[in-house]
């Protein structure tokens, strides 16, 4: 999977380590979930979700899917 | 560093204290002439730290995040894993005529290999 993780958080000018204590997780999880080295569980990934107050689906999208950022409208 | 990760560092400082303590301790009285039942218990004086240690161990486990906990048991299961090959294959080298190994060693291999397991680990996901 891929995501939004990195840009949603560079928005709001936090940390890894912000994001870390308001989701409850460890600085690692939060870098290996951006560098796409781990997909979180389902509760995490709604209380990211939650968090960003954006759908599941616009922040983790599969890596054959363009995601929300991209088109696929190659004309 | 985490308060879990601070509290499960201390539970291991005084595990292995107590059981640095309790080893020479229990050498020094069972070369005394006891009643056996009373030696039995004596000998088994130094497991006591090192369940506390465990006890310690999966209270750590517990109060970590999943990807934490999932670094963890593929360490263990390497850990379980290797012991179990190393252990095996010494006990069928035995009947080839090699020295038998003594079952203290099997946890502190296990040990070992729990440690090394957990660092090769954790670099995939650096």
């Amino acid at each position: 999977m891929r995501n939004r993780l990195r840009l949603l958080r560079a928005e709001r000018s936090w940390s890894q380590a912000d994001l870390a204590v308001q989701l409850a997780v460890s600085r690692q999880t939060i870098n290996a979930i951006e560098t796409g080295k781990y997909d979180p569980s389902l509760p995490l990934a709604f209380h990211i979700a939650r968090l960003f107050g954006q759908p599941i689906e616009a922040i983790f999208f599969p890596d054959d899917e363009p995601g929300p950022d991209r088109t696929t409208d190659h004309t | 560093m985490q308060r879990v990760e601070q509290r499960w560092q201390r539970a291991l400082l005084i595990s292995l204290g107590l059981y640095t303590l309790a080893l020479p301790l229990t050498i020094m009285l069972l070369r005394a002439d006891l009643p056996t039942l009373l030696r039995y218990l004596i000998a088994i004086i130094p497991v006591l730290p090192i369940g506390y240690g465990i006890l310690a161990y999966t209270r750590f486990l517990a109060g970590l995040d999943e990807l934490q906990q999932r670094i963890q048991l593929y360490g263990l299961a390497m850990s379980v894993g290797g012991t179990g090959l190393i252990t095996i294959s010494w006990g069928f080298l035995e009947l080839a005529g090699l020295p038998r190994l003594s079952t203290l060693w099997v946890f502190p291999i296990l040990i070992w290999l729990w440690g090394l397991g957990v660092m090769l680990v954790n670099r995939r996901y650096q």
